[in-house]
């Protein structure tokens, strides 16, 4: 009697425990032996990201990057991810196991940036890019993060904390209303170190089968 | 017709029923409708900012990555969540022909839930997003949604089991599914990715999970919900047949829940688990065929009413699409169309067709034919209607056509590594200037469909005897000379 | 329960009962709440059906990988076996200088102040040993390119492309925009790619001497 009366509820309610059991709890256990690999002069791979790294990848968050980036890279021979040069081998499960959020992402009207510090190392670079894309990328739709700089006309003081080598030169033909000169500010600074540690060149083995 | 055969009971509880859901559906039908237009506005403006990046370019605030995430949360919760709500209190409450219990408790739970995507949407705006798609409202935004939705869950098991008849239609099962699936989904993927029960890819496979099963557990099911009501109900005529209902419900509970890891093709993840995810998408086609014969033999011998009725009108193109966009859904998860298709624009357009070709059209459908029975008043316009009606249909084709054409070449282009990236970012812009557009023909219909509902909820406003029907004024002339003919 | 029942209507206000009573218009008018058809599903359709549910299985069995959380392997089947044939080192070239244009920039022009030239530039079109050791190991610090000075950072390539790759690109952008210079063969990288390719990358000292020494 009651199982006439609740049978409907029951089943549909086991429909959603089996999957969240076989799709969430079951890989969640799957992955639960991962352990960062040791390379020969010590380093390890995979290691959390802290303090600037950390806060830099707040930034990337909450600035969305994720709607337009994927970080994750496909295997060779599908899709052309590699051959991009936008990673030098597939990404695996065991990159990940320190994200929290994780940020793989599903979008990619701009490029994936799994390992984007691997192949875009230059801080310069990365700080023209954010302060306008335009200047990079001729062409590029992705915003401007001026809001992650100091402008600077000639002669104007240095930002406090700021040191003279972290002052990039706008090229002259994008300089407008007398800005020629940037400095990243705080988060400015903490989101470049994170996109230069996004380096998934490690080769582990499981990504090599 | 045939079957007004109804006892007079029956159409005493339908009043009575109704009176007691005027205005808690009211309310959240409202809400529906102002945060769709919210919605609407945000995606315009994210759109516009893909192809003018310069567009509000230097307001934080504004930003691409947070104005986008506002854009989807407010279209999934705040139309979705409060379109869905409303319609399954006014649909369990007519089925089970019960009154609507607590309805005072039901408002005050609509406006707490309106609060909730207020600040959970000024927290992603101020850069409090949580980073997981779907989730993006901060932590201390959720209980107020959690709480009024369990409101309406208890409302719901209230009137299912002092449901007059002891046989229950199909739309029930439906509406009894999507209040136990939502608040398990919710609950736990909040608990693996914001509580951080999990890390890493299981947290990617847990969002993705969840955020393909708020379409597929919660819009979905209560779109079908809608169409099993209202097709046959303004036809007059039964459902096809009872053994398919059956059929397509239990087997559209078992697969969906397995599609979602389809979302993370080609990423990180074991094998097994896409492969999961790509057989529970394909094997959708049996519940989508099953349903769409369902509504179609329903439908068959009964076509010309789409002519007249603007519920008819939404309806049925609400379940045509669910059939298109099912069949789409599904061959896009196979690894190898994915292998073209995913991170494209590609499946931005099949979001589009399934969220504003099947579901919204639902739900428009149900207001159409709900409100002028909780107001008592009738819809002012039909002009208005039949604008709301092809610059929602026009503007949803615009859309999906543009959007898929260019995902499809933009995927082809980024598998081939010869072509540079910023040609690829060039190629799309036109497209993107195309969607734009389309968006602001969605928004012209919109306009027209708050405009006539403005008026509807306006006290003792208009009263007319007669149904507003989407005739042209030459229709009904036609119509009155026949009638007189036939009279004399 | 009681109070869910609909409650006799002459105990509402008088203009409630007028309300409704004219909703009966729209109440009447309505047709009666659907029921269930009962036409049988069709047994083909239900074959069908479970045929399909068949091949969701064999799928899922096919390609499982070996249901282990490291389990890839379905998926690497469809990497291409063996390395693949030569190719025209100008279109493969091309391919490889995508990696290159966000600091070079398409025209090869560079980006004034901050990414040296390509075009014109004397390290390009010069000595092939030298272009290829720049693009193996990258080089950091201050560098002169045609009188003007620039001072960040050039990747190192070494890991990421093969020595085929590095000759491709180098002989590409020895032919294009506006240079004019040969081909430089695979075998002069791998060469130098044995000599140096274990150090970091070059100071504009340390890739004079290299180039000096030769
Ligand atoms: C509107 C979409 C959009 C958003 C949002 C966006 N990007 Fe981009 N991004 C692009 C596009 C398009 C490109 C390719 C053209 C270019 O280099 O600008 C790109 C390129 C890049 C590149 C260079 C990749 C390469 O391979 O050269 C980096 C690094 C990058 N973006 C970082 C970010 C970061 C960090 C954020 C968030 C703060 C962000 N992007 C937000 C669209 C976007
Ligand atoms: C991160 C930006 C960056 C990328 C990507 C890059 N380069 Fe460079 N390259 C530089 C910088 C900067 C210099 C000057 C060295 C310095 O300032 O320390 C340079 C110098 C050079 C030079 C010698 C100076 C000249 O102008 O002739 C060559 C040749 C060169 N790069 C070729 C390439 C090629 C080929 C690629 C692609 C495979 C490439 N670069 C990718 C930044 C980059």
């Amino acid at each position: 009697m009651l199982l006439k009366k609740l049978g409907l509820s029951l089943g549909v309610f086991l429909t959603i425990a089996a999957s969240v059991t076989g799709l969430v709890i079951i890989p969640n256990w799957q992955f639960q032996g991962h352990q960062p690999m040791r390379k020969a002069d010590g380093t390890q791979y995979p290691l959390p990201y802290f303090g600037e790294q950390a806060k830099g990848r707040a930034v990337y968050i909450d600035q969305g990057c994720i709607y337009c980036h994927s970080q994750q890279v496909r295997m060779k021979g599908y899709g052309a991810d590699i051959r991009r040069n936008w990673g030098t081998r597939r990404s695996v499960p065991r990159d990940y196991m320190y994200h929290r959020p994780h940020q793989l992402g599903t979008m990619r009207t701009g490029p994936d940036l799994a390992s984007i510090g691997h192949r875009q190392p230059s801080a310069t670079w990365h700080a023209l890019h954010l302060y306008d894309p335009r200047i990079t990328s001729p062409g590029s739709n992705m915003p401007r993060f001026n809001y992650l700089f100091t402008e600077m006309r000639d002669g104007d003081a240095l930002p406090v904390g700021a040191f003279p080598g972290d002052v990039i030169k706008i090229p002259p033909q994008f300089q407008n209303s007398g800005i020629t000169q940037l400095v990243p500010n705080e988060r400015g600074k903490a989101l470049i170190e994170y996109l230069k540690a996004l380096n998934q060149s490690f080769p582990l083995p499981e990504a090599q089968q | 017709m045939s079957a007004t055969s109804d006892s007079r009971g029956e159409v005493v509880s339908r009043i009575e029923v109704d009176r007691s859901a005027e205005w808690v559906v009211t309310v959240y039908w409202a809400s529906a409708l102002l945060w769709l237009t919210v919605a609407t506005l945000a995606g315009l403006i994210s759109s516009i900012k893909l192809h003018s990046p310069g567009f509000l370019g230097n307001i934080e605030w504004l930003t691409f990555g947070r104005i986008r995430p506002v854009h989807w949360d407010t279209a999934v919760y705040g139309f979705g969540g409060t379109a869905a709500s409303g319609t399954l209190l006014w649909l369990q409450a007519r089925l089970c022909q019960t009154r609507i219990p607590f309805p005072t408790l039901l408002i005050a739970g609509g406006v707490v839930f309106n609060v909730g995507i207020l600040l959970g949407s000024i927290g992603v705006l101020m850069g409090k997003s949580t980073g997981v798609e779907t989730l993006e409202f901060p932590l201390w935004a959720m209980p107020l949604l959690v709480i009024p939705y369990v409101f309406i869950v208890i409302a719901n098991f209230k009137m299912y089991f002092n449901r007059r008849n002891a046989h229950t239609y199909v739309s029930q099962w439906y509406l009894m599914a999507v209040t136990i699936w939502f608040p398990v989904l919710v609950l736990s993927a909040e608990a693996c990715t914001n509580l951080g029960a999990v890390d890493g890819v299981a947290q990617a496979i847990a969002n993705w999970w969840y955020g393909h099963n708020v379409v597929g557990l919660f819009a979905t099911p209560t779109g079908i919900a809608a169409a099993y009501y209202l097709i046959p109900k303004v036809i007059g005529k039964p459902v096809h047949s009872y053994h398919l209902s059956l059929l397509g419900f239990w087997s559209n509970a078992i697969f969906y829940n397995w599609a979602g890891t389809h979302h993370l093709t080609g990423g990180p993840l074991p094998a097994w688990t896409i492969t999961i995810g790509v057989v529970g998408s394909m094997m959708m086609f049996i519940p989508v065929i099953t349903i769409g014969i369902n509504h179609h033999m329903t439908m068959v011998g009964s076509f010309h009413h789409l002519k007249t009725s603007p519920t008819l009108r939404f309806a049925v193109m609400g379940s045509m699409v669910y059939t298109l966009s099912s069949f789409q859904g599904a061959l896009e998860s196979l690894r190898s169309h994915q292998e073209i298709t995913h991170f494209t624009h590609y499946t931005i357009g099949h979001v589009h067709f399934g969220m504003y070709g099947f579901f919204a059209p639902l739900m428009f459908a149900m207001m159409y034919y709900a409100m002028p029975r909780l107001t008592g008043n009738e819809w002012i316009s039909a002009r208005l209607i039949r604008i709301h009606f092809w610059c929602t249909l026009g503007g949803m084709l615009l859309y999906t056509l543009a959007m898929c054409y260019a995902g499809i070449r933009q995927g082809l282009m980024m598998n081939d590594p010869t072509v540079p990236f910023l040609n690829i970012v060039k190629f799309t812009i036109p497209y993107l200037w195309i969607r734009t557009a389309a968006g602001l023909i969605l928004l012209a219909g919109t306009v027209a469909f708050l405009i006539n509902f403005w008026r509807i909820v306006q006290p003792h406003r208009l009263r007319f005897v007669t149904p507003t029907l989407m005739t042209t004024e030459r229709d009904y002339d036609m119509l009155l000379k026949k009638e007189k003919e036939l009279s004399q | 329960m009681q109070s869910d029942q609909p409650k006799p209507e002459h105990r509402r206000a008088p203009e409630m009962q007028d309300r409704i009573l004219e909703l009966h218009a729209a109440a009447m008018r309505e047709m009666s709440d659907p029921r269930d058809g009962m036409r049988p599903t069709p047994v083909a359709f239900l074959i069908c059906c479970l045929l399909f549910t068949m091949w969701g299985g064999y799928y899922i069995g096919a390609n499982a990988g070996d249901w282990t959380g490291d389990g890839l392997a379905e998926q690497a089947n469809r990497a291409p076996a063996g390395p693949a044939a030569p190719q025209n080192p100008m279109v493969l070239g091309a391919e490889v200088y995508n990696a290159c244009t966000q600091c070079h920039q398409a025209d090869g022009k560079g980006l004034a102040g901050q990414f040296p030239p390509l075009a014109g530039s004397e390290f390009v079109t010069g000595d092939e040993r030298r272009l290829a050791a720049i693009l193996l190991n990258g080089i950091n610090g201050d560098f002169h390119v045609n009188g003007q000075i620039y001072n960040s950072q050039m990747p190192a390539w070494k890991d990421v492309y093969n020595d085929e790759e590095i000759a491709a690109v180098a002989t590409y952008i020895r032919a294009s925009f506006g240079n004019k210079a040969g081909p430089v063969a695979k075998t002069i990288v791998e060469a130098v790619r044995k000599q140096v390719g274990a150090a970091g990358a070059w100071s504009e000292a340390g890739l004079a001497e290299f180039a000096a020494g030769k």
